[in-house]
């Protein structure tokens, strides 16, 4: 642009060819491996011609395994966690930032604290809580005995999540992120607006319904999509949570199809699951990529 | 110690610059004389920029040449080409304090540490900045980034300074004092310099010659008194002053210039359909006038602008005379003297050769040629 | 730019009452229940706890197993973080260059975020196997040329292939947006100032890009343990002989496999206390060389 910078120029675009090869092949290979039977496969190791049996592979996946049903599992979760987090992000963001008074920076602070550790790195006591949600309830009424004092025995209540939608979904919702990002975005929405709405008369509920709401749209749909994605590729939470098929995700599904026993793993039937498992989330990042983009770096201003 | 050795004259030889398909300038030929204060004025979108980058390196030719102290730079590096460049906002280094902003050329070139401090110094004395020299940008009023801005171009002592709106950042007053200020460091240091504004009275303030561009093409490229009294198009007797030169369509007949319904507007030998142009302030009160009728009245203060309904319906903008107050007549009448008047073909626009007001050959001859 | 407009007592906090009870409740009280379990010790067939002092904590430091797996944490935290920084960063200087080919890279480098570990780790273990995968002409021709499953340095170039391809997009996309940001007249007046495209570089490109970096690497290092339990899960199951078993992975075993609440619950303390004082490290240290002047 400024100098001669063909030189440069043409380093940049070899990089860029890198990049590109490094990201697509994997992907290329999953595609090919997909098309091939188990017999040609064991024949032929591994091969860069695409064979002709992926409808087979699909079919079989599709009838022989739990896929299905546990994609439809990852559709529900993370339809729960992207709708649940954006809308535990509008409310919270919109009290931090529209209103005055204490407390407004302490709730931010609980909020963003919760990026930096992980749920996996909670996860045994992560579980133990989802085992019984009355727990902290448990706990405060049998502080000093008082529950017993006055009823004759501790409080025992129990509500166990586990293996529940509710229980895979709403750990994945205690992440601050969603809000932070909100946060940012409300920050750089004139604060005229919400003066001539005052001035309007316009009460601060009706104000985030009719104004606010619909002048983010953009930005929350993006958002949505992006917590239904993360949500999707979740690995370690649904594995421990959820213990039966009919609650497993796809991801932990498709982990499932490696533990084949003695013989050479048939790559090619896995592969083809982790096109089915990994298809919807690609679709909808390379669809809505510019947006997402745009919803992403908005916090890092 | 800012004293450059020579100035050097910059060549503009059959200039084009084109964006993919739309020439932004397409072909433009000057030359700027050495030492000399040259002002590039255009409305916005018309190729300041672009022309600029160009001169500076910044921006690559689609095809011509440039040549600086007679050498052809096209081909250069913008670090090779021994120019300076202030930019419009600023482009400070925003991590760099201001000694490090001013210096950071002189390290690039790799000039020591103590001769580096001593040059800096300097420069910054000559914007005073002085006191400044370990704050970031940051820290900085708007008229103090623009002063580190320029004493990071001058401390390089280049050959050409080029300026791309340095001042249109500021506020009005700041402007004006800025303004002083370049005029008293070009008059030191003497460097070719380029200022591109839109601003005609930064133009006509600080230049030596202003080049009037449209559309990427020079309209007219001389000096700022040249400029205003002897236009060259249309363009450039609408583009400079304020208020704008009037420009009435009429027909030159037997010694008259006649509107399109038939009234006599002035005395001219003109034959022919033009374009006839006079300054608001030279509309002048005739007893024996053209009966107008007067539809918008603007006090300004020291003087009043009124404008004017013609018979025909054509409308005249009239500046009263400095300090003159009060009323006109409602039954004004005015004369448009026939020395004061311009003509331009109505087709191309441009000044019509029979028709060189009286005054201006006289002014002419006042014209300073810088040396 | 602070709002501050609508005035009212309750309502903001009815209004972030639901997302803190669930920060309390997945968060915050997993948090002290693992201090609490760091202190006790659960009683055999259920019930009851009991205060054991640091009873815990002197099992789990004095076993050798931990500090190796305490050793790999970081190793893998700072060159996992470190690889796919860098990468991310080339690529994002590369892309920031308005080369023909730039908008569709930076369309397909955004999209291994869609793709989970656990599923990039089983298609890598797949691509990257020593006798089935590409590399396994080269076995043939040299044995033992690419052998991770008894190899350690092949076990984590392995991991950190894995892991750099699942990273790129978030530092992809933070990075190349602040490099954006970065107005084109200060290269130009760089230019001017007589700095190269490499100079340029480094005086005034990566001084400007260091609020994204330093975000980057604050979460970079957190994501590259969580993202860790689905490639060694899926890849080495903390193997070859234990030299992969983070400290995510081996919590993972003892709480879930060997139901030891409480060395499991000791350990997540050590781990939470480790990264909370890398993050607060970062904070005090590296934050100082960023330069938030724009
Ligand atoms: N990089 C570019 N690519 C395509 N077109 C450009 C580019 N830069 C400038 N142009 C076009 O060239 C024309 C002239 O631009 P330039 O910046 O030189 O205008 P200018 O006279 O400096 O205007 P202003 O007073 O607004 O700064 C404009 O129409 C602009 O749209
Ligand atoms: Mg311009």
């Amino acid at each position: 642009m400024i100098e001669n910078t063909s030189s440069i120029d043409r380093v940049a675009g070899a990089i860029l060819i890198a990049g590109l090869l490094f990201v697509l092949t994997p992907l290329a290979f999953v595609v090919i491996t997909a098309t091939q039977s188990y017999e040609d496969f064991l024949r032929n190791n591994f091969s860069l011609i695409p064979g002709s049996h992926f409808l087979e592979n699909f079919r079989e996946v599709w009838s022989r395994t739990d896929l299905p049903r546990q994609t439809l599992n990852s559709i529900i979760v993370g339809g729960i966690v992207a709708t649940g987090r954006v809308a535990l992000a509008v409310t919270t963001s919109y009290a931090v930032v529209f209103f005055t008074g204490r407390g407004r920076g302490f709730v931010y602070a609980l909020v963003v604290a919760s990026i930096m550790l992980p749920l996996e790195l909670m996860i045994i006591t992560a579980y133990q809580v989802t085992a019984n949600v009355a727990l902290p309830l448990n706990v405060v009424a049998n502080l000093g005995g008082w529950w017993g004092a006055l009823f004759g025995g501790p409080l025992d209540l129990q509500w166990n999540l586990l293996d529940t939608y509710a229980g895979i979904s709403i750990p994945l919702m205690a992440q601050g992120s969603c809000t932070m990002i909100l946060v940012q975005f409300f920050r750089t929405i004139p604060p005229q607006l919400a003066r001539a709405a005052i001035v309007d008369g316009v009460g601060p509920l009706r104000f985030l319904w009719d104004i606010l709401l619909p002048l983010s749209k953009g930005p929350l749909t993006a958002l949505g999509i992006y917590m239904f994605i993360s949500a999707w590729i979740q690995y370690m939470w649904p594995l421990v949570a959820a213990s039966s098929p009919a609650r497993t995700m796809a991801v932990v599904g498709l982990t499932r199809l490696q533990e084949d026993g003695e013989r050479i793993p048939d790559f090619p039937l896995q592969m083809t699951g982790a096109i089915l498992v990994t298809l919807p989330p690609l679709i909808l990042i390379a669809l809505f990529q510019r947006r997402i983009v745009r919803g992403l770096t908005l916090s890092e201003k | 110690m800012l004293e450059t050795s020579s100035t050097a004259a910059i060549g503009l030889h059959g200039l084009v610059k084109s964006y993919g398909e739309t020439p932004v300038i397409p072909g433009l030929d000057a030359e700027l004389r050495g030492g000399e204060f040259t002002v590039i004025l255009g409305p916005s979108g018309c190729g300041k920029s672009t022309l600029l980058n160009c001169i500076a390196g910044l921006e690559r030719l689609s095809a011509g040449r440039i040549t600086i102290g007679g050498r052809e730079v096209q081909e250069e590096e913008p670090k090779n080409r021994r120019l300076a460049m202030v930019f419009q906002n600023y482009a400070l280094y925003p991590h760099m304090t201001v000694a490090e902003n001013i210096g950071y050329a002189l390290k690039v070139a790799g000039v020591n540490k103590t001769e580096r401090a001593a040059r800096v110094a300097e420069a910054a004395r000559v914007v005073e900045l002085g006191d400044y020299l370990d704050r970031r940008p940051g820290q900085l009023s708007g008229g103090q980034r623009q002063r580190v801005a320029i004493a990071r171009a001058v401390v390089r002592e280049p050959q050409v300074l080029l300026y791309d709106e340095p001042l249109s950042n500021l506020d009005a007053k700041l402007r004006h004092d800025m303004r002083r200020e370049l005029a008293e460091l070009h008059r030191r240091i003497g460097a070719t310099s380029v200022f591109v504004t839109h601003d005609q009275v930064e133009a006509m303030t600080l230049a030596d010659r202003i080049m009037v561009l449209n559309k990427g093409r020079i309209e007219q490229f001389d000096t700022p008194e040249a400029i205003y009294h002897r236009p060259a198009s249309t363009f450039v007797a609408g583009f400079i002053g304020s208020p704008a030169m009037n420009l009435v369509d009429v027909t030159g007949e037997g010694g008259v210039l006649r509107l399109a319904d038939g009234t006599a507007l002035a005395a001219h030998s003109h034959r022919g359909p033009a374009i006839l142009g006079i300054r608001p302030e030279l509309v002048v009160p005739a007893p024996d006038g053209l009966p107008v009728q007067i539809t918008y009245r603007e006090e300004l203060g020291a003087h009043a602008v009124l404008t004017l309904r013609l018979p025909d319906g054509t409308a005249l903008r009239m500046a009263t005379a400095l300090g003159q107050r009060g009323g006109l007549p409602t039954d004004l009448r005015v004369a448009l003297p026939a020395a004061e008047l311009h003509l331009f073909d109505p087709l191309t626009g441009k000044a019509l050769a029979s028709a060189t007001p009286a005054t201006q050959t006289k002014k002419a001859q006042h014209d300073h040629v810088p040396s | 730019m602070k709002q501050e407009i609508f005035r009212s007592r309750w309502l903001p906090w009815w209004l972030s009452a639901p997302q803190l009870i669930v920060l309390f409740l997945f968060f915050y009280l997993p948090i002290a229940l693992a201090f609490f379990w760091a202190f006790h010790l659960e009683q055999p067939f259920g019930g009851g706890s009991e205060f054991v002092g640091l009873e815990n904590f002197r099992r789990v430091l004095g076993s050798g197993e931990f500090w190796t797996s305490a050793g790999a944490t970081l190793l893998y935290m700072i060159l996992a973080s470190g690889t796919s920084i860098t990468t991310a960063l080339i690529l994002a200087l590369a892309a920031d260059r308005a080369l023909k080919l730039s908008p569709l890279a930076r369309n397909v480098f955004i999209w291994p975020k869609a793709v989970a570990s656990a599923s990039i780790g089983v298609i890598f273990v797949f691509i990257l196997n020593p006798f089935l995968g590409i590399l396994a002409p080269l076995n043939e021709i040299w044995p033992g040329f690419w052998n991770p499953r008894t190899n350690v340095t092949h076990t984590y170039i392995m991991l950190f292939v894995t892991n750099v391809w699942n990273a790129i997009p978030f530092t992809f996309i933070i990075l190349l947006a602040g490099l954006q940001a970065i107005p084109q007249e200060l290269h130009k007046a760089g230019a001017m100032d007589g700095s190269g495209p490499w100079r340029r570089l480094w005086d005034i490109q990566l001084p400007l890009l260091t609020p994204q970096l330093f975000v980057v690497i604050v979460l970079e290092v957190a994501d590259s343990l969580s993202g860790s339990f689905g490639l060694i899960d899926t890849m080495t199951q903390g193997g070859p002989g234990g030299s992969t078993n983070l400290l995510v992975y081996k919590i993972y075993s003892d709480g879930f496999k060997a139901y030891d609440l409480s060395g499991a619950a000791t350990q997540t303390v050590i781990l939470m206390v480790l990264v909370a004082c890398i993050t607060g490290f970062q904070y005090f240290f590296l934050e100082r060389k960023v330069n938030y002047d724009r």
